[in-house]
């Protein structure tokens, strides 16, 4: 409702003195449209994110409404945008609480959701998050210090702008209007919904005091109600003869000519595409009230009616009702081991693990149960019970530690199988190792301390010196850690050594990017099927270059199982294949190795995480007796258009040459090949960049008995920290390294040594690379170890390398143990 | 009558960013002797106008904004009396129209609006006209823009409205097509979404 009032007076009255005017004017807007007061959500707290009391935080508690879990999207999301430790003090959600305070109604109320409490403050945190982005009209321009930036250009014009658009909304419309208020470089949104205006006239000049009432934001996030902030400034305006105001700026005076408002705003809507809660949720959300509901996986108050657990994640906990008693189902492995554990403003809690005929299992810890070594592939159950009150809730998580599947244990033939681990940060330094047999029956569990930092070498054959050569398949497991243990696994034989990657996720598709089928070649393969519980259905795929189907062939393997042996063994192979394609039902884990009687090199099976729309091939080795080559595949049904670029070692890029894949096609040669008549020896390293995702692998060979392989790698894959597990035992052994800079950014890059046992041996030095150079922009480093890091200890076992910008890098070594084997280091 | 075209704008928060891009849907629902009636919807806005139109002189006359405040359903009538380029007002719906009668329309031209029946006062605009070429009107466009019209060769004509020294917008039209393929304000950027042939 207007409440606008117009007073004049007659000041003076005699005929030879001035006249002077003055006037007032006062207007808000009706009840029902005055803004609310609400948190402004600073982004150094991030309190949307981590929360704002001890229960858990707004943006925890949506995607626990969405999906029964948290940490979720949203939190993702908000990790993002709503949340800087590092950003300027005033850097907060102002402009969004002061968009959703003026076109949402405010929540009074707190509610419940599927068992989950809503306070006021997440109510009003989530309402501004839907305001993340917002259709809006704006008079005048943020002021951000920049070179034309004005501070008093509010339309249509300084202090005209201000006092006209106040009018506009709050007298003629009704509506309150957003006030930036700060006209330096900081940005202070609250919106007016109130002013009074008291003025004199002097001449053709209006000098005018305007006192405006805001909704204030210097609130708790549970506050209701609106708490006022006022501000009154000082200007000047332009009228005519009759005191009708001109169309001219104005201008501010007193204190206002430092402190006025930037500009003015008004929001029409929200940007749906722009925000990262849903609308519709969020309006649940708000609109929820305390009738109460029960948590999303009810009904399970019966061990049959156990809400099935899909992923056992640490740091994702299910927000369950703690009302009546609750059961979950989740699927463990032999030789895993298990926890549930509570996270709950409740204490009085009872957590059991029962197997499925009801015995129970688990042992019990505050705050949960665990299995230490599950006995065999089953479903488990876990019960939640209140013990004494009921009606809150409680947050749960089931998580195994962290492991990594080796699918082929290779202890036969005079091969043997190490694995090279690096201690990482856990509760506790045990690593476990399982192994199985043919049968997916556990055969072996030895615990190995791998301290923080150390670099351990194990060797299966001696941990398990009685049923190694029974063993088909391992899992390391990182007890007590949050990520799996690294490192990498190889598997050698006199002059033959073959390193595989851990952290390579299982899969329904793989493909073997090469088929060796000349002279002496063999293609060895190991397939697993990671279901421990399903046998999975696979079928074999061969393809020409141009993606013609040579073969197709299906099999079965039993639920955990591998399948080892020559790529013949699968199925036979026509003459012209050139790659290999498993189809499964299940996710499948596996590895291929090339090798004749000489050398051997190998790869994981490549799949989806080795797709990508930019490849890069950050070593072409041509000269001192190396070769280069290069397999890149299409596993798509369209055809694939590639840009091939090559570099210069003076980061000078070469035309981009363009060839196209057939679907399902591939290209596989010397890397001269690729180029053709553009090939010029002077290029140190390439990218591939195509209009849909491939894979491939880059092989190195010298002599006919040195042979490295490795997958393609994205661009995505860069880092800034690597590490070199493996140590320059310099007179046995000798360690390559290759660090591409694949971006246009120069970047320093330094090395910090340790010993085996984790303890640096510069005391916290770091040796830099190149100095003061460092690695110039799309240049690439390629030096023995101690040339790229000169000065590094004699004792050192690994390195770790560190660079300002996200770097590639990957290494080619000979550990000294075989005359000629040499295989590639990668840089995990 | 029937003919609709989509336009995409993305709007300036108080931050600086600019926001995702809002689709509004222009359709032609009425067109008598005189006048021609605009629709402006968005499924992802409750905002929406009607737009009055005089087929003379193509001056926006009168303009309907409805919109909705906590639920609210809010009307509000936009009077434009005077011959004279239009720019959107209480609206983040981007009706900016320029002044197409005169042959040669570089001149000052007075706006007057009236809200609700309410004058909102009179301001004094500048129409600046002038061919461009597709070189010149791609590079005012933004990166999405120019993505979607990269294909388009036409010269046009590029329209700067100012007030004072200051720009309230610059808008692209061109003869073939409904409405103006590009339109930028302080505050918003809105441009014609490509109709596949």
């Amino acid at each position: 409702m207007k409440t606008r009032m117009a007073i004049s007076l007659l000041l003076g009255v005699m005929a030879a003195a001035p006249t002077v005017m003055a006037g007032s004017d006062a207007a808000r807007v009706p009840p029902g449209r005055i803004p609310w007061s609400g948190y402004w959500w600073p982004m150094l707290a991030g309190e949307l994110v981590y929360g704002y009391t001890n229960e858990p935080s707004p943006l925890e508690k949506y995607d626990a409404y969405m999906t029964g879990y948290y940490p979720a999207e949203a939190v993702a999301q908000g990790l993002v945008r709503a949340y800087d430790p590092d950003g300027e003090p005033w850097h907060g959600h102002c402009d969004k609480w002061a968009a959703a305070s003026i076109l949402e109604p405010e929540p009074r109320q707190s509610g419940e959701l599927m068992g989950i409490p809503f306070a006021v403050g997440d109510k009003k945190g989530l309402l501004t998050l839907l305001y993340s982005q917002y259709t809006v009209m704006t008079y005048g321009t943020v002021f951000g210090g920049l070179s034309g930036d004005d501070p008093d250009d509010i339309y249509p014009g300084g202090a005209d702008g201000f006092h006209q658009t106040l009018i506009n909304y709050i007298a003629n419309q009704g509506l309150p209007i957003v006030a930036e208020i700060d006209p330096g470089i900081e940005i202070w949104s609250y919106p007016i919904y109130r002013y009074q205006m008291d003025w004199e006239d002097d001449g053709d000049t209006r000098h005018v005091t305007c006192t405006v009432w805001m909704a204030d934001d210097f609130v708790g996030p549970d506050y209701v109600g609106t708490q006022d902030a006022a501000k009154t400034y000082t200007y000047a305006l332009k009228i005519d003869q009759n005191g009708d105001i001109l169309d001219d700026p104005g201008y501010w005076e007193g204190d206002s000519i430092d402190s006025h408002p930037d500009f003015l705003w008004f929001p029409i809507s929200p940007v749906i595409s722009g925000s990262y809660v849903e609308e519709e949720a969020v309006r649940r959300i708000v609109e929820s009230g305390q009738e109460g509901s029960d948590d999303r996986f009810e009904p399970n108050n019966r061990i049959e009616e156990a809400h099935p657990v899909q992923d056992t994640v640490e740091y994702q906990w299910l927000w369950g009702s703690a009302r009546d008693e609750d059961w979950y189902r989740v699927f463990l492995e032999e030789g895993q081991d298990f926890y549930a554990f509570l996270l709950s403003p409740l204490e009085d809690l009872d957590v059991r693990i029962f197997d499925g005929d009801g015995r129970e299992v688990g042992s019990s810890f505050p705050n949960g149960s665990r299995i230490d070594v599950v006995s065999q592939n089953d479903y488990y159950y876990v019960r939640v019970r209140p013990e004494a009150i009921g009606g809150d809730y409680y947050n749960i998580e089931f998580f195994g530690s962290p492991s990594e599947v080796i699918p082929h244990v290779a202890q036969l033939g005079g091969w043997e199988t190490e694995l090279v681990l690096l201690g990482q940060e856990s509760y506790y330094d045990q690593v476990r190792f399982n192994l199985f047999d043919k049968d997916r029956e556990m055969i072996g569990l030895e615990n190995a301390a791998i301290p923080e930092g150390a670099l351990v070498r194990v060797s299966l054959g001696n941990l398990f010196p009685d049923t190694a050569e029974e063993g088909k398949t391992a899992r390391v497991i990182n007890l007590d850690a949050a990520v799996p243990p690294h490192g990498f696994y190889s598997y050698s034989a006199e002059q033959h050594l073959v390193n595989m990657p851990f952290q390579v996720a299982a899969a329904q598709r793989l493909f073997v990017p090469r088929i060796r089928n000349t002279g002496s070649w063999w293609n060895g393969i190991a397939l697993m099927n990671a279901d421990a519980m399903e046998e999975t259905a696979t079928t074999m795929i061969a393809y020409d270059r141009e993606g013609n189907v040579l073969m197709e062939n299906a099999f079965v393997m039993g639920p955990g199982r591998n399948r080892v042996g020559f790529i013949e063994s699968f199925g036979a192979v026509p003459e012209g294949t050139a790659w290999v394609e498993f189809f499964s039902d299940k996710m499948t884990q596996g590895l291929v190795i090339w090798g004749n009687h000489q050398a051997s090199a190998g790869v994981p099976l490549l799949r989806e995480q080795h797709l990508g729309t930019t490849l890069v091939l950050p070593l072409l080795a041509t000269s001192g007796g190396w070769n280069t080559e290069v397999g890149v595949l299409n596993p798509n049904e369209e055809t694939a258009i590639l840009n091939i670029t090559a570099y210069s070692s003076d980061g000078q890029a070469s035309e981009p040459r363009v060839i196209s894949i057939a679907p399902n096609g591939c290209r596989i040669g010397p890397i001269q090949d690729l180029f053709q008549e553009d090939w010029d020896s002077g290029f140190v390293w390439a990218k591939i960049t195509a209009n849909r995702p491939l894979c491939g692998f880059q092989s190195f060979d010298r002599a006919e008995d040195e042979y490295v392989s490795l997958p393609l790698q994205t661009e995505g894959e860069a880092k800034t920290e690597l590490c070199v597990m493996y140590g320059p035992a310099r007179d046995t052994a000798w360690t390559g390294l290759v660090f591409l800079n694949p971006h246009g950014r120069k970047t320093d890059i330094w090395a910090t040594p340790f010993d085996k046992d984790g303890n640096p041996l510069l005391e916290g030095g770091s040796i830099f690379y190149n100095v003061p150079h460092g690695l110039a922009g799309h240049q690439s480093a390629v030096h023995f170890v101690e040339g790229l890091f000169p000065g590094l200890p004699p004792e050192t076992a690994y390195v770790r390398v560190f660079s300002e910008e996200p770097i590639l890098g990957f290494g080619i070594y000979n550990p000294g143990t075989g005359e000629k084997a040499v295989d590639v280091l990668y840089l995990d | 009558m029937g003919s609709s075209w989509e336009v995409r704008a993305v709007y300036r928060q108080v931050n600086g960013d600019w926001s995702g891009p809002v689709l509004w849907t222009f359709t032609v629902i009425a067109e008598e002797e005189e006048i021609c009636q605009v629709r402006v919807t968005s499924e992802e806005s409750p905002g929406q106008a009607l737009l009055e139109f005089d087929k003379g002189s193509g001056q926006l006359r009168h303009v309907t904004l409805t919109d909705t405040l906590r639920g609210e359903v809010m009307v509000r009538e936009i009077r434009i009396n005077t011959l004279s380029p239009v720019y959107p007002s209480f609206s983040a719906i981007p009706f900016h129209v320029p002044f197409f009668l005169y042959s040669s329309p570089n001149d000052d031209f007075r706006l007057e609006r009236l809200l609700n029946g309410r004058s909102i006062g009179s301001e004094t605009l500048s129409q600046a006209v002038e061919p461009v070429s597709r070189i010149q009107w791609t590079s005012l466009l933004p990166k999405e823009a120019q993505d979607e019209w990269k294909a388009y060769d036409s010269e046009g004509m590029l329209f700067s409205i100012q007030k004072g020294d200051r720009l309230v917008f610059k808008q692209i039209w061109f003869q073939d097509l409904p409405w103006a393929l590009y339109t930028e304000s302080k505050d918003s950027r809105a441009w014609l979404k490509r109709e596949l042939p």
